[in-house]
């Protein structure tokens, strides 16, 4: 199959890449082996809001995508960014989040106030989401003034689960019949015993389960039912908020009709000559394209092989656990690096002991988001057989690949800044005539 | 064991549980996560004190209820064969105790050859009671289902008249074909026993496109008996089909290309039938299986072209005073091929597990053929289907509750057909909205005929359900 830019990897960096690739006017091929971190991300860009050209032009297009996908963020009014609760009952900040959270910067909420401050409703049946806890903690951690109220939804929900909540949220019917229990049980329309606090809260906080599908529409029907501003929290994994961008990006990018994806293809091979890609390849097909995204993720994601024992420091004369560690993971017994395995292009994370792998601020994030591909996003490096240390002409790294957390200044957002310049940089080399491009690939 | 099916490697990060269909709908699912890997996990290592869990434990779980749509597989970060493990835990369900009863009837599902030839045959006996007492023969047939376990609500297809093979011969032109590269139609229960229509259109499609068609004889894939947790005898299948398909490959050359025009056969012969049948012939057998979309987008692609060429230019000569408004604008003058549409197009999931993308419409709308409406993200998913599981009488109500955002999405368009490449997610569509559905290749036969769209009167089903799922005679 001949593309225009194939990208490798479909997380928050590979879809961000593919559509600003697609808007660059190329036609992408979207090679991934599962939706990523979607899955478990929580649907907030964190980080402080960074400055630069670049990242303004970037988090515009990523407004504009999602706006078109049908699921819009905000990107906050104040320099910081927006101050949101986690369902941890901390703050966290980020510079965009979905509309289905935004409303809840604890900026725009009054700090305190006679009864009518912040209420936390949980679900009775939802797992890993105790209200009275997560108010509790804001309570400590914010110094709002932050109640808390659960209802139940039914026995046939059974237990635990978010996705299926989520389903019926989307059925209009149970809807209805759930937004006359949410004012009896959360604004206390109808007292039902005496002296009860019947003051209107100044925001409600649900978690973040309101429909896979309809949460435009319950949100601003809970908001006009039950008088005031309501919002998601930002919760645990099974992550809506991660499926709901998944689904509505890939429906998105494929209607648009320049984007195909190959999902449950893991690239294995790969086609170098001259210090040029020419294919990318799973077991079973060849994908040909005039340049490339890797955007594999970092440690976490499997874009980098770590062996073990650079996390627990056995090395392999400590004994049978080392060496049957090592086989397993196939990494090289010395040097103990950080190996992309598709391309071998250098990283920055040197030894066998995490905590030397490159710089150590209190930005950079957490030891295993600290290795990255070396060179930066416009010219990985190879450190392959016969390009050693040669510049990849048109392989353009995105996301956690690079090394970094997303707070890692001045990339803010990392994934979305890095995969729309990796997108667009691809899209333009693409588009060029061959003689310009240093000689043809095919 | 390849690191796809290593259970230990699952993190318990749940993306699989937040892409799950059956879990989003049914409270009697534990979940991919649960009966997949940390079921397998269980099973390996055993927890202390406790017997090793076993066929009761698996159907306490609900593993029979998976649907095998590899939803799972393709959110998992880690990687892992989420669906192969929970298949796991399925055959292991399938051998809980149950009453000869559902024994009965799940079996009957599981092999397609028995049921394919049971529906055949009670067709003419249908086609008679039909004309001579119309209502008398559909509370018969009703009956009937629900003797079988089948649920009375589906319609069940309208016999074929001719079947494909014999059509197949019967179009044959030697002198043309003496020359073409050949290749092998794997054509799948539904057009081989139900619906040849669909066997036709490819044929014709992949002729036109320059290939000499060979339809030998072929058994189910397999994928309703691995569905049903039917192990033993999806492998039967498997082996039969290694050693018919095998033979047919000696004659016509060991890289004969092999196509499919049903995802969840390709998916079959392609991914499970390697892991039934050891042994290298099984291996290169599944490495040159195509889906029909994938073929004619790639080493069909430019015969494909070539053949629209022709019908425009037989269309033009045909409609002289069309011919003289024509434009150089080549766009223009294709726009004129466009059915009259429009369609919507359902991705099934075997399809995305192939990870083939969205092929048809891509074809369609490059040669032209019909607009396509936006069913929006909800359609995107699972219909409910799950193969054949939702035709059972404990199965129905499933399906239309695991496929409510999709057919919920189906129902609010119009559109003149909804295509999809999958028939069991075609049988779901059509029953839950009333729609009519066909298989993209259809509209292309169609367009490379030069008829404005494929002929829907022929697909008489006997009973079928409208939008509010109340039975109504058609």
């Amino acid at each position: 199959m001949t593309y225009d830019v194939v990208v490798i990897g479909s997380g928050l960096a590979g879809l961000v890449a593919a559509a600003s690739a697609a808007a660059g006017g190329a036609k992408v091929g979207v090679i991934s082996m599962s939706s990523g971190n979607l899955g478990l991300w929580s649907g907030l860009a964190t980080g402080p809001a960074g400055g630069g050209r670049d990242v303004a032009e970037a988090l515009c297009f990523f407004l504009e995508t999602a706006e078109r996908a049908g699921l819009p963020y905000r990107r906050a009014a104040a320099s910081a960014g927006f101050d949101l609760l986690a369902a941890s009952g901390r703050k966290v900040r980020a510079v965009l989040a979905p509309e289905t959270m935004a409303a809840g910067d604890l900026r725009g909420l009054p700090t305190t106030a006679g009864g009518s401050g912040l209420l936390v409703a949980g679900f009775t049946e939802l797992a890993d989401y105790p209200a009275a806890l997560i108010a509790a903690e804001a309570r400590a951690w914010t110094g709002l003034a932050v109640n808390h109220r659960s209802l139940s939804l039914g026995w046939e929900v059974g237990h635990g689960s978010g996705p299926r909540i989520a389903r019926l949220f989307d059925d209009r019917a149970w809807f209805s019949g759930f937004l006359d229990a949410a004012r009896r049980v959360l604004i206390a329309e109808k007292p039902w015993r005496a002296g009860m606090d019947t003051a209107r809260p100044a925001a409600i906080a649900f978690p973040p389960v309101l429909g896979l599908f309809a949460f435009r529409d319950n949100l601003t029907a809970l908001s006009e039912a039950l008088g005031c501003p309501v919002f998601e929290l930002p919760a645990l994994p099974p992550s809506i908020p991660g499926q709901r961008f998944w689904r509505f990006w890939r429906h998105r990018l494929e209607a648009d009709g320049r984007v195909t994806f190959h999902a449950g293809r893991k690239v294995v091979k790969t086609g170098v000559e001259d210090g040029r890609c020419l294919w990318v390849a799973d077991e079973l097909t060849r994908f040909q394209a005039r340049a490339f995204v890797l955007a594999t993720g970092g440690v976490a994601g499997g874009g980098l092989l770590v062996s073990p024992s650079a996390f627990f420091a056995v090395t392999a004369a400590d004994g049978e656990d080392g060496r049957q560690d090592q086989d397993r993971w196939s990494v090289d017994p010395a040097p103990d690096t950080p190996r992309e395995p598709l391309f071998d292009l250098d990283t920055a994370g040197q030894g066998p002991d995490w905590s030397t792998w490159g710089p150590r601020t209190d930005r950079d994030g957490r030891p295993f988001q600290r290795a990255g591909v070396e060179g930066g996003s416009e010219a990985p490096r190879s450190s392959g057989a016969g390009h050693r240390r040669k510049p990849l002409a048109n392989v353009f790294v995105a996301g956690w690949l690079l090394g970094g957390s997303e707070k890692r200044p001045p990339e803010a957002c990392l994934s979305i800044v890095s995969g729309w310049r990796a997108g667009r940089l691809a899209a333009s080399l693409a588009a060029k005539p061959d003689g310009e491009r240093g000689g043809d690939p095919r | 064991m390849s690191d796809a099916l290593l259970p230990g490697a699952c993190i318990g990060c749940a993306a699989c549980v937040a892409a799950c269909p059956v879990l989003a709908a049914d409270g009697g699912f534990a979940g991919p996560k649960v009966v997949g890997p940390a079921f397998a996990r269980h099973r390996e290592g055993g927890w202390p004190g406790e017997p090793y869990p076993g066929p009761a434990e698996a159907a306490a779980l609900g593993a029979d209820l998976c649907l095998r749509c590899h939803a799972c597989d393709l959110a998992c970060p880690a990687g892992i064969a989420v669906s192969a493990l929970t298949g796991q835990a399925k055959t292991l369900a399938a051998q809980a105790p149950q009453t000869a009863f559902h024994r009965f009837s799940g079996r009957l599902l599981a092999d397609q050859e028995r049921f394919g030839h049971l529906v055949s045959a009670a067709g003419a006996a249908r086609r008679l009671g039909r004309c001579l007492a119309p209502r008398l023969a559909l509370g018969l047939e009703r009956t009937s289902l629900r003797v079988l376990g089948l649920s009375p609500n589906r319609s069940l297809p309208a016999p074929p008249r001719l079947s494909l093979p014999t059509w197949l011969e019967s179009t044959r032109r030697p002198e043309l074909e003496r020359t073409s590269p050949s290749l092998i139609l794997f054509a799948g229960c539904h057009a081989r026993l139900h619906d040849p229509r669909v066997g036709q259109a490819a044929v014709s499609v992949l002729r036109a496109a320059g290939y000499r068609v060979a339809l030998p004889t072929q058994v189910c894939c397999g994928s309703p008996a691995s569905s049903s947790g039917e192990e033993e005898l999806a492998a039967q299948a498997a082996r039969a089909n290694v050693a018919l398909l095998g033979q047919t490959s000696t004659r016509l050359g060991e890289e004969t290309p092999i196509v499919s025009p049903c995802p969840s056969c390709t998916l079959a012969l392609r991914r499970t039938l390697p892991e039934l049948v050891p042994g290298q012939a099984a291996r290169r057998l599944a490495s040159r299986v195509w889906d029909l979309g994938e073929f004619l987008a790639g080493p069909a692609a430019s015969g494909l072209h070539l053949a629209l060429e022709r019908t425009m230019k037989r269309t033009a000569e045909r409609s002289p005073d069309r011919s003289a408004e024509r434009s150089p604008d080549r766009s223009a003058e294709r726009s004129r091929m466009r059915t009259s549409g429009p369609y919507a197009y359902h991705t099934p999931c075997h399809l995305r597990a192939l990870g083939s993308g969205r092929l048809f419409p891509a074809l369609l709308g490059a040669l032209g053929s019909g607009t396509f409406l936006d069913p929006g993200p909800a359609a995107d998913g699972c219909c409910g289907m799950g193969g054949l599981a939702g035709l059972t009488a404990a199965g129905y109500g499933r399906s239309l509750a695991t496929g409510r955002p999709v057919l919920e999405a189906y129902a609010t368009l119009e559109p003149a057909l909804i295509l999809s490449d999958c028939p069991a997610c075609r049988w779901q569509i059509a029953d839950a909205t009333g729609r009519d559905t066909a298989h993209p290749v259809e509209v292309l036969a169609a367009a490379l005929a030069g008829v404005d769209s494929p002929r829907r009167q022929l697909r008489a089903a006997p009973l079928s359900i409208s939008k509010e799922g109340i039975p109504r005679t058609s």
